[in-house]
């Protein structure tokens, strides 16, 4: 079961409105390097892993991943709090608004909505594994674009913290899989 | 013996079934305290691990800085409970190591007792901790994550 605290990993807590910088942050809700794709991806994974270390980790992480949808969409919903219309689309979220109103839906930045195409789900854990290696490294270098294209402290401290998280989870990931390497010859 | 000869007669599931855990490895890191961050500095660095923390350009985490005590409150809250889950993860791979279980459960410990002091002197940050309040559930008066303003 999951339980529910009202806080989050990090604080976060931005004034200042962007349109622009809330559209790209977009992506790691719905985009492909996302963290709703990693929570899935973990939470998937976990059925199949050969011992309670494995299924453990992957829930714990997963668990995480969670928490950080909330917080990408918490940066979204106060980067854009109080937008005009007008405000929308000079930052480029005209169409979504067409679609969706104010309401928060997972796309990339560039509108294409959330895909489950790209994660994988093999049956064999040691394949399963490397994807979530994977898949930190690839949302760590989208949250390096992201700390690129901001200008705002305020943004710029989470989207640190979010990026070393990815960096902590490819590190355990990595662990995993080289004991399991080691001692699960056989796959 | 008779029987043998007709080989398998029941179809082998493609799920493995599941083995014991093996040998449990030894940690490839011989942790002790002083290769940790301070909760404080792990919750503003997002990594415990000081050996395994990577940087990004000349970028500086810098110090979280509370504005009042109930804000302070929380802060410590997140700071332990983040040191506590990030070693959960490390337990998670080596569930032997035995000074890393004794800092998760010192840390685990202060979160729940900051916590507890935090829903006994604001409103409930769960709803298990949720009372009567002049006739309302409490927990609808603790403001959702994205529109708390401290």
């Amino acid at each position: 079961m999951f339980t529910y605290q009202k806080r989050t990993q990090y604080p976060i807590d931005i004034k200042h409105k962007d349109v622009r910088m809330a559209r790209y942050i977009l992506t790691q809700y719905g985009g492909p390097y996302g963290e709703l794709g990693a929570a899935i991806r973990y939470l998937n994974h976990r059925y199949t892993m050969p011992d309670e270390r494995g299924k453990t980790l992957l829930t714990d992480i997963g668990t995480e991943e969670l928490g950080h949808v909330e917080m990408i969409c918490m940066m979204v919903y106060q980067l854009t709090k109080d937008a005009t219309i007008k405000e929308l689309e000079e930052g480029g979220l005209g169409g979504n608004f067409a679609t969706h109103g104010i309401d928060m839906f997972p796309v990339d930045a560039n509108g294409q909505d959330f895909s489950v195409t790209g994660i994988g789900a093999t049956g064999d854990f040691i394949a399963n594994l490397s994807e979530d290696m994977a898949a930190e490294e690839k949302a760590r270098a989208t949250y390096e674009h992201l700390i690129d294209l901001a200008t705002d402290a305020e943004v710029i401290k989470p989207l640190l913290f979010l990026r070393q998280r990815e960096v902590v989870h490819f590190n355990r990931f990595k662990e995993l899989y080289e004991v399991y390497k080691r001692e699960y010859k056989s796959k | 013996m008779f029987y043998s000869s007709y080989g398998p007669l029941f179809f082998v599931p493609t799920y493995p079934l599941e083995p014991e855990m093996r040998a449990v490895e030894k940690p490839k890191y011989d942790l002790v305290s002083k290769d940790l961050y301070s909760p404080d500095e792990a919750l503003e660095k997002g990594n415990i691990f000081k050996n395994q923390y990577q940087g990004y350009r000349n970028y500086n985490p810098g110090k979280l800085e509370a504005k009042n005590d109930e804000q302070m409150l929380l802060f410590n809250i997140d700071a332990y409970s983040n040191a506590a889950h990030d070693l959960k993860l490390y337990l998670d791979v080596y569930p032997t190591d035995k000074r890393v279980i004794d800092i998760f459960m010192d840390y685990n410990k202060k979160a729940n007792e900051l916590i507890a002091e935090y829903n006994s002197k604001y409103d409930p940050l769960m709803p298990s901790a949720a009372k009567d309040v002049s006739g309302t559930f409490s927990w609808i008066l603790t403001p959702s994550v994205w529109v708390r303003k401290m």
